[in-house]
């Protein structure tokens, strides 16, 4: 029971850490890394299935026209 | 392609979206921000963490969508649309846990919150390897995002959470928990069901058909959802309703004037506008506390008439109980004293053969005072049973004229200890129906009193009629009674001032007693004087 309790104080922090994290890295991915792609066609965009299967692409940022 | 953006000032103001969204969002905001105020007040705790957080996410929600809106920068709408698809699941989780808080009256249980928890990983996980916002859309010069699957695992989130909520308002609905107060689930159940479905229906039609400015309807809605939960949680909570409206209120006018600035161009009208602000601020901050300590005064009054009403409940319970004591222990002493008093008769009349002289005064000592406590018991008894509402009267014709003689020759030597003529002037018979143990009480208590008040003198008992009235007066030759103490002297354990100094053993029940028993047969009893110094008279007036 102690235990369990000891578990539950920890709960807010966890979830403030992950909301925390998400962010900042986020960010680290947007503006200090610049890696995402941009689409000058709505024929190059993927589906939102597609990005599932094609991870590392998203994290390379593509060079403008 | 390049696209022509106006460049926005502290990331939200610019020309590039419509009005539309700066009276959906400022206005949303503003509203929340107040809720979110309000909140901080004095509320019970229960159902205000999850109300904050839903109000905190939205707010958030709001400033970031409102970013994306007026923008320029493609990082800021790439990380903002982030920040947006992060928090947006949250609103839809608070107002759950408030619906189950308000419901329940207790916090979601911890095994759900590490539930809730699971399912908002793969949020945490997708945003920042871009499954959330995968990239910029430059087809078009709208500011989009590409979306991943991250948007559409929130939307299952948000629809998942909106289905619970029915499911579980359905359910408690036909429950047996809320057969008495199905208005109050009712309520809340659509308040929060509508906040949730207008926001989703908004979010969803915006990514489906891409006409986002008419989806920001769904935006206006929210917070009329939003300030309805928490008028049922002032409602319910005993929470104050016309702070919130003026607050709401005054509120409401700053942002009209604030939002006049964007519509005015000509000077005269931007002064007028800043002449109306100026004479606005005091007249709101006047106005709002003014409200706010007139609520505080009547909150404060109104506890303090809560406890004095508890402190009174107690009091009559703990009056309840002393005469639940009282009744016990004067039973209990009533059979020795009984006893007590009858052999010190018995003896002091030489039924045990003849008694020494020097033994007489002791026995009419021990005669007199188990008499007098003897008396005191049955006040005491009789007080207990009128209170606890038990007294009994069981009515026979009787002769109240019989009935003076015999109190009168029962309280002669106690009249005679005092050296006080104690006189009986009744006619042959005078009939009442009343109960005869009582009213002799009344008449005793009435003699014995006067005799205790008179030093020197007389104490005469007369019974007349009067009308359809038995009458009894006792009229001493005594210390007499001020007007102004006249009217308590039937009150309980009231004894005149300066009482003390002639009679030691009164212990204020005696009068009381008999008014209690007088009236309890349907007749009063009162009492007139001349002054102190000039004796008094007790009338008792019973039906015939």
């Amino acid at each position: 029971m102690q235990e369990k309790q000891s578990l539950n104080k920890y709960f807010l922090p966890v979830v403030l850490a992950f909301y925390a994290a998400a962010v900042l890295l986020s960010y680290i991915r947007i503006y200090v890394l610049q890696a995402y792609p941009t689409y000058y066609s709505e024929d190059d965009m993927p589906g939102a299935l597609d990005t599932l299967t094609d991870i590392p692409s998203l994290l390379t940022p593509t060079p403008t026209p | 392609m390049m696209c022509e953006w106006d460049i926005a000032q502290f990331l939200i103001f610019s020309s590039n979206g419509e009005p539309l969204i700066y009276y959906s969002h400022l206005t949303s905001i503003f509203i929340f921000l107040g809720l979110l105020g309000f909140t901080f007040l004095k509320l019970k705790p229960w159902p205000k963490n999850s109300f904050r957080l839903m109000a905190v996410a939205y707010v958030v929600w709001l400033f970031c969508d409102l970013v994306l809106w007026a923008n320029e920068g493609v990082q800021n709408v790439l990380f903002f649309w982030t920040i947006v698809n992060l928090v947006e699941p949250l609103i839809f989780i608070a107002a759950f846990a408030y619906f189950y808080h308000f419901t329940e009256g207790k916090p979601l249980p911890n095994w759900s919150r590490w539930g809730i928890f699971a399912l908002l990983l793969p949020t945490f996980v997708m945003a920042p390897i871009g499954l959330s916002v995968v990239g910029f859309d430059y087809s078009s010069c709208d500011r989009n995002v590409v979306e991943g699957v991250a948007a559409y695992y929130n939307y299952f989130l948000e629809a998942l959470f909106l289905v619970m909520l029915v499911l579980r308002a359905i359910a408690l609905f036909f429950g047996k928990r809320f057969a008495g107060n199905r208005t109050k689930l009712v309520l809340v159940s659509v308040g929060t069901s509508l906040l949730m479905f207008s926001f989703l229906l908004a979010n969803f039609l915006g990514t489906f058909t891409g006409d986002y400015v008419t989806s920001q309807y769904g935006h206006i809605a929210v917070p009329i959802f939003g300030a309805f939960l928490a008028y049922l949680t002032i409602k319910y909570e005993s929470f104050e309703p016309r702070i919130l409206l003026i607050d709401t209120l005054v509120g409401g006018l700053f942002i009209l004037l604030l939002s006049l600035f964007f519509v005015e161009d000509a000077n005269y009208q931007i002064y007028v506008n800043v002449l109306a602000l100026v004479l606005m601020v005091p007249l709101a901050y006047s106005l709002i506390t003014g409200i706010r300590k007139e609520v505080r005064s009547r909150k404060e009054i109104q506890k303090l008439a809560n406890d004095l009403s508890l402190a009174n409940d107690r009091l009559k319970e703990l009056d309840l109980m002393k005469s639940e004591f009282l009744s016990i222990a004067s039973h209990q002493l009533r059979a020795p004293i009984t006893a007590v008093r009858g052999y010190a008769a018995n003896v002091n009349e030489g039924l045990y053969g003849p008694i020494p002289d020097y033994l007489k005064e002791p026995l009419d000592t021990i005669q007199e005072s188990s008499r007098l406590m003897a008396n005191s018991i049955e006040d005491y008894l009789n007080i207990s049973r009128i209170e606890q509402g038990r007294m009994k009267y069981e009515k026979s014709q009787m002769d109240l004229a019989d009935m003076v003689k015999k109190a009168v020759v029962e309280l002669t030597p106690v009249a005679a200890k005092k050296k006080i003529a104690l006189t009986a002037e009744a006619p042959e018979d005078l009939m009442i129906n009343a109960d005869i143990g009582k009213i002799k009480q009344v008449i005793v208590n009435l003699v014995d009193n006067a005799i205790k008040y008179t030093p020197s003198g007389s104490v005469t008992v007369s019974a007349a009629m009067n009308g359809t009235m038995a009458r009894v007066t006792v009229t001493d030759t005594g210390v007499g009674i001020p007007a102004e103490e006249i009217g308590g002297l039937f009150e309980k354990f009231k004894r005149a001032r300066g009482a003390n100094k002639v009679n030691t053993t009164g212990t204020g029940l005696g009068l009381y007693v008999a008014k209690q028993l007088a009236e309890g047969h349907g007749g009063k009893v009162w009492a007139e004087s001349d002054g102190a110094g000039k004796g008094s008279r007790f009338i008792v007036e019973i039906p015939v």
